[in-house]
């Protein structure tokens, strides 16, 4: 019984990892328009190019969390809900690092400078919203804001973890 | 397409709000709007079942905190159940289950619900 079991145990493919191993490089874009209806659409496109990239699905869910997080305020208070403006979302990706670039041209905010509630406070004041900004610090590794005449640039940036040995 | 559904049934004192699909901020209204319905029919003892929610954002986080307060000056509250393991997280992540009670089956907040009003 414990031989034929054995027997039938299947080895896993083996897989050579070294550090030239790349994960693939992606370079994508999306434009959607100002309205929140859009913001599936948007998590679907993060998604389908983290989880390509090689991201866990926890990982994934972050990344897909941020953006979303991002867009809505954009949608909100850039675009002040006005629904029929523009959206430029890129997908780029550098050896291990993946990142999301927002460009809009509503108002402009850095959310860098934005000061981020304590919960304890937070949850003591019962205040609603402004929590999107927290959560954006929280899940990504870097967050780059830039602003010129023409548009906003919100960058976010996550690493892959490397590989373990 | 609907991206997102909340269905209520009333079990023994309490409302259980199923949440279908994802909560964010451009279907945070509906649910806001449920809850506001349930509140103006005096029905304060609220469970929210999300064991089919896909998805939630901060959006959605918002709509509890909008009505914490008010149902609990009514000596009511709102309970969360069945929670999966991502909507948790994201739960998780701004310490909200310090604020909230969170059961693993919808049975236990509604017992909760009852012995309190009993």
């Amino acid at each position: 019984m414990k031989k034929k079991l054995l027997k039938n145990l299947t080895p896993p493919p083996l897989k050579l990892v070294s550090p030239l191993d790349m994960p693939e490089k992606l370079n994508l874009q999306l434009t959607v328009k100002s309205s929140p209806d859009e913001l599936k659409t948007v998590r679907e496109f993060v998604e389908t190019a983290a989880r390509q990239f090689g991201f866990s699905r926890l990982d994934i869910e972050k990344i897909v969390l941020a953006t979303d997080e991002a867009c809505s305020n954009i949608m909100r208070h850039g675009y002040d809900s006005e629904p029929t403006h523009a959206i430029d979302i890129s997908i780029v990706t550098n050896g291990r690092k993946f990142t999301v670039t927002l460009d809009d041209n509503g108002k402009s905010y850095d959310l860098r400078a934005h000061p981020l509630p304590e919960m304890k406070d937070y949850f003591a004041e019962h205040r609603k919203g402004g929590l999107g900004i927290k959560i954006i610090q929280m899940v990504m590794d870097e967050v780059d804001y830039q602003t010129t005449p023409a548009k906003n640039r919100l960058i976010l940036t996550k690493h892959l973890p490397d590989v373990a040995a | 397409m609907a991206t997102f559904v909340s269905n209520i049934r009333t079990l023994e004192k309490s409302a259980v709000i199923d949440l279908v699909g994802d909560l964010d901020a451009h279907t945070s209204v509906q649910l806001e709007r449920a809850i506001q319905d349930l509140i103006d029919k005096k029905q304060h003892n609220l469970i929210i079942n999300f064991s089919k929610l896909n998805y939630i954002s901060s959006a959605g986080l918002g709509v509890f905190m909008a009505f914490i307060d008010d149902v609990r000056s009514k000596g009511g509250d709102i309970k969360f159940s069945n929670m999966p393991d991502k909507i948790f997280q994201v739960f998780d992540l701004l310490g909200f289950p310090m604020l909230y009670e969170i059961y693993t089956d919808e049975k236990e907040a509604v017992e909760k619900f009852n012995a309190s009003a009993a």
